[in-house]
């Protein structure tokens, strides 16, 4: 293997890992902070896919605008699964998970009745072009965007959540429900705000995906949703610059896996990752001791 | 009950922050506190005292909301208005001018004492800038605080902690405080200050106090009345000085 190879497989690893790392962030957005674990955020993402698709179905050629459209279709979807089946089941933990888990496949199966379950071609925004950096080592303009926008989003949320006033809502409202409340927080409505930025970066993750892929189907959610979980876990629940990390080496380890032992491997490695991970530091590698679930 | 109280809310009629009538907790079938009626009145520290498990902080919980009262009615007077309170939420009821310091988890552990005390006031606040400044304000009032304020809270000792609460209940400039446990956890010293804390901000600040407390010697010692409570009920009631005397008190603590 040359080292122009190896270079590649790292760079287009840092790309995917970069998908990971926003999938992760809109978890940890509402289960890092609202303690509720949303099962329908890959499906969220697959809407996010589609509304960008309905864009060009209805003839606009314009991909930009159909991302945006795609964006706030995602945010409908988490802002509606938020009201029909968190907030009516607040304080029941496993209920709302299994709700979600009911959202994400009536979604999924509704999508698929609809278009007849085919997968659909995605259009690029633009044809990705290949620049040789050194020796063999190629790198996409389309790669570069992904990580300048994955890393962007990592790093608006850490500002958002550190600087303005509903990002510190959301930190005490993760901290204690109870404090949030006597300091005048309106809980319903923060929670509110979070499932509606997670929708959209579920939405973001959806079409990024779709557009790397140039394909989209309506279980495209199912495996990336895990992966998300994988990265959350193993970053350490609520952690956003961990999950980061964590989402880009998960990228590069499992590229890595692809280019050297076959797409077999791919999902494997994740797992036994996570598990080996798990086992040296069960609470995550950023995450804190002591932090455990809570029930709210 | 006694008619103490009774009387103190006849005679002050109109002068009552807090009046809560015939409230009762509930935890699902279970009971927690039932006919409670307490009065806070203008410039008072009203104590409510009794044994583990009879239900104080319950009381506390539910005049803050935090367990909605399954009847029973409360009422707050701002100065201005009288606002029925019993199934207002609890963020509304901060809006109206009451704190509440809690027990179990009194700070935010993962933000620095600085924070702390700004989110105390961010949401209330008519803008954050106010807020920026009563953050400087309470580091004058509190220097303990203000040499830690780059730490997180959690790094801090119980004392401070407790401080931290306490102060961060002043940020949004309250009319009436709810304490539940102060001295939880504090050493003589510590405690002795906190007290001392609170009756200051009770006489210089303007800030009436309803608190819980196990401490019976030093709560009766700073509030003006006390309410006893035993298995979910209020047992009797009276001047701090009285209550303190009286052989009741120790029925109460040790059963008769």
């Amino acid at each position: 293997m040359t080292a122009g190879y190896f270079t590649e497989l790292i760079f287009i690893g840092i790309a995917t890992g970069a998908l990971y790392a926003i999938v992760a962030i809109g978890f940890n957005l509402v289960f890092g902070t609202m303690n509720v674990l949303n099962l329908a955020h890959g499906a969220t993402m697959m809407v996010g896919s589609y509304g960008l698709l309905l864009v060009f179905y209805v003839g606009l050629d314009n991909f930009w605008l159909a991302a945006i459209v795609g964006m706030v279709l995602a945010t409908i979807t988490g802002l509606m699964i938020e009201r029909l089946t968190v907030r009516p089941l607040r304080g029941h933990w496993w209920n709302t998970k299994i709700a979600t888990l009911g959202a994400a496949v009536f979604l999924e199966n509704l999508v698929q009745v609809i278009t007849n379950g085919h997968p659909q071609n995605v259009p690029r925004p633009f044809d990705p072009t290949y620049y040789a950096i050194f020796g063999s080592f190629e790198v996409s303009d389309f790669q570069v965007l992904l990580i300048v926008v994955s890393v962007g989003v990592m790093l608006g949320m850490v500002w958002f959540l550190k600087e303005t006033k509903w990002g510190r809502a959301i930190r005490v409202l993760a901290q204690s429900p109870d404090i949030a409340k006597c300091i005048g927080i309106n809980i319903n409505r923060i929670t509110i705000i979070g499932f509606g930025i997670s929708g959209a970066l579920a939405g973001l993750a959806g079409i990024l995906n779709a557009a790397t892929f140039g394909s989209t189907y309506p279980f495209v959610g199912l495996l990336l949703g895990l992966k998300g979980i994988v990265v959350l876990i193993v970053a350490g629940i609520g952690n956003m610059r961990g999950a980061l990390y964590v989402g880009m080496v998960l990228g590069v380890v499992e590229t890595m896996a692809v280019g050297l032992g076959g797409s077999t491997y791919r999902d494997l490695v994740a797992y036994v990752a996570m598990v080996l991970i798990l086992l040296v530091r069960p609470h995550g590698l950023f995450g804190e001791e002591g932090r455990v679930v809570r029930e709210v | 009950m006694t008619n103490v109280a009774v009387e103190n809310q006849a005679e002050v009629a109109g002068h009552a922050v807090l009046t809560v009538d015939k409230l009762e907790v509930r935890y699902g079938p279970v009971v927690a506190a039932t006919d409670v009626s307490l009065t806070v009145n203008r410039g008072e520290i009203v104590a409510l005292l009794g044994p583990n498990g009879a239900g104080k902080t319950s009381v506390l919980k539910s005049i803050m909301g935090l367990v909605p009262p399954a009847s029973g009615t409360v009422t707050f007077f701002d100065g201005t208005q009288t606002h029925q309170i019993a199934r207002m939420e609890t963020h509304d009821m901060a809006r109206l001018g009451i704190a509440n310091v809690p027990s179990a988890q009194v700070v935010l552990p993962r933000m620095t004492v600085e924070e702390n005390l700004l989110v105390g006031a961010l949401f209330l606040a008519p803008n954050t800038k106010i807020a920026r400044g009563k953050v400087i304000e309470l580091f004058d009032r509190f220097p303990i605080l203000a040499a830690r304020r780059k730490q997180f809270a959690s790094s801090l000792s119980g004392g401070e902690q407790r401080q931290l609460a306490i102060a961060r209940g002043l940020m949004s400039d309250p009319k009436l405080m709810l304490l539940d446990e102060p001295s939880l956890g504090l050493s003589p010293i510590l405690l002795k200050s906190i007290f001392e804390m609170l009756q200051k901000i009770n006489r210089e600040d303007g800030v009436d106090i309803l608190i819980v407390e196990q401490n019976v010697n030093k709560a009766l010692e700073i509030s003006d009345r006390a309410y006893v409570m035993r298995i979910g009920g209020i047992e009797f009631s009276g001047n701090s000085a009285d209550v303190a005397e009286g052989e009741r008190l120790k029925d109460a603590y040790l059963g008769s």
